[in-house]
């Protein structure tokens, strides 16, 4: 026989039932109040209840620092800017270093990095633009980071070309 | 006249948000998921989504804003055997009446973490899927109830460090039933 309840007095641990105390929701601010939220560092993790985690707890350090590195870029797919970190870890006190975006067939579309550089973390960002300045259509482009002669790897990164309207007569 | 229409269509192409459903088809493979989207921070992604039959896909959020008022598909949908959906750190809002923000059901599972649900019909529910983990989260200011699973008993779901306030119906309920 299907019956309705509430649970009682909640299904699990932890939770509460309290008003969030948003910062400002009605301008779409869903970060907490410091201050009054019941929510500041109640979840199983230490940090926030929500989607903000919450500034108190330092970021974990990377598990090693001694290595090459490179992240997957962020956001993606992206139509705007994307925001692209590596690493560099050399027994150099510099090494050159390269960081490319190739289209699907190869062909180099911008170089956003080819200096000398010295162990650290280190971001880039691509506005989809190519070395000439213009907007690339969109698709599949991958993104290559080469550290001196012995290290290289590539993610792939979606972009998709912002929908802006032509000027009559352009 | 001309002009004016024309400045219309580009003031609303450029104000408008992104539409979620169109960056999860182009989606690729991440993480060991068929799909994976990592979105950006503090920006407003229009609409909802169904997400693909059998595909496991995951949504890092890091604190962007989903407003389903605004999309073809004012919710997000996980349907059928082997489908997952694991998201952590969206804000989700808006969801349209009659129907849940995040709807799993027919044996689909997923992990929530993370979540700030706001002005929502139902926040989620949870129609005898296979696996829930919903941890972390907040759900509020429903119209209708904050968490909702109806189920036989079979499937999992696991409920913690979340806060339910102010759900017109309820936070919780449960309807126990033969799927």
């Amino acid at each position: 026989m299907p019956y309705w309840g509430e649970f009682s007095p909640s299904p699990g641990t932890g939770n509460i039932s309290k008003d969030p105390m948003f910062i400002d929701a009605a301008n779409k601010d869903y970060r907490l109040d410091s201050l009054l939220s019941q929510c500041v560092n109640r979840a199983d993790d230490g940090y926030n209840m929500g989607a903000y985690l919450g500034l108190w707890k330092q970021p974990e350090e990377p598990e090693s620092v001694s290595q090459n590195l490179l992240c997957q870029n962020i956001p993606n797919p992206f139509n705007n800017n994307t925001r692209i970190e590596y690493q560099i870890f050399s027994r150099k006190a510099t090494e050159n270093v390269s960081l490319r975006v190739y289209n699907t067939r190869g062909q180099l579309v911008r170089t956003l990095v080819s200096e000398p550089k010295t162990n650290g973390q280190y971001i880039a960002y691509w506005n989809g633009r190519s070395e000439a300045g213009i907007g690339v259509s969109s698709g599949v482009y991958f993104c290559r980071l080469q550290v001196g002669r012995s290290y290289s790897k590539a993610i792939k990164m979606i972009w998709l070309r912002p929908h802006v309207e032509e000027q009559p007569g352009n | 006249m001309f002009k004016v229409i024309f400045f219309l269509c580009l003031f609303s192409t450029l104000a408008s948000g992104l539409s979620l459903d169109s960056l999860y088809q182009l989606a690729q493979p991440g993480e060991g998921y068929d799909k994976l989207l990592v979105l950006d921070s503090f920006q407003v992604y229009e609409g909802g989504f169904s997400s693909d039959n059998g595909k496991k896909s995951c949504i890092h959020g890091q604190g962007a804003i989903i407003d389903l008022s605004n999309g073809a598909i004012q919710k997000i949908s996980v349907q059928g055997i082997g489908t997952v959906l694991d998201i952590d750190r969206c804000v989700i809002i808006n969801g349209s009446a009659g129907s849940s923000a995040l709807d799993y059901s027919d044996s689909a599972s997923g992990k929530l973490n993370h979540l700030t649900m706001v002005d929502n019909y139902d926040g989620i529910r949870f129609w005898c899927g296979e696996s829930l983990t919903l941890k972390n989260s907040i759900v509020v200011n429903t119209a209708h109830y904050g968490v909702m699973t109806i189920d036989s008993s079979m499937s999992f779901f696991s409920i913690s460090y979340n806060d339910c306030w102010n759900n017109q119906y309820g936070n919780y309920i449960c309807w126990f039933s033969s799927c």
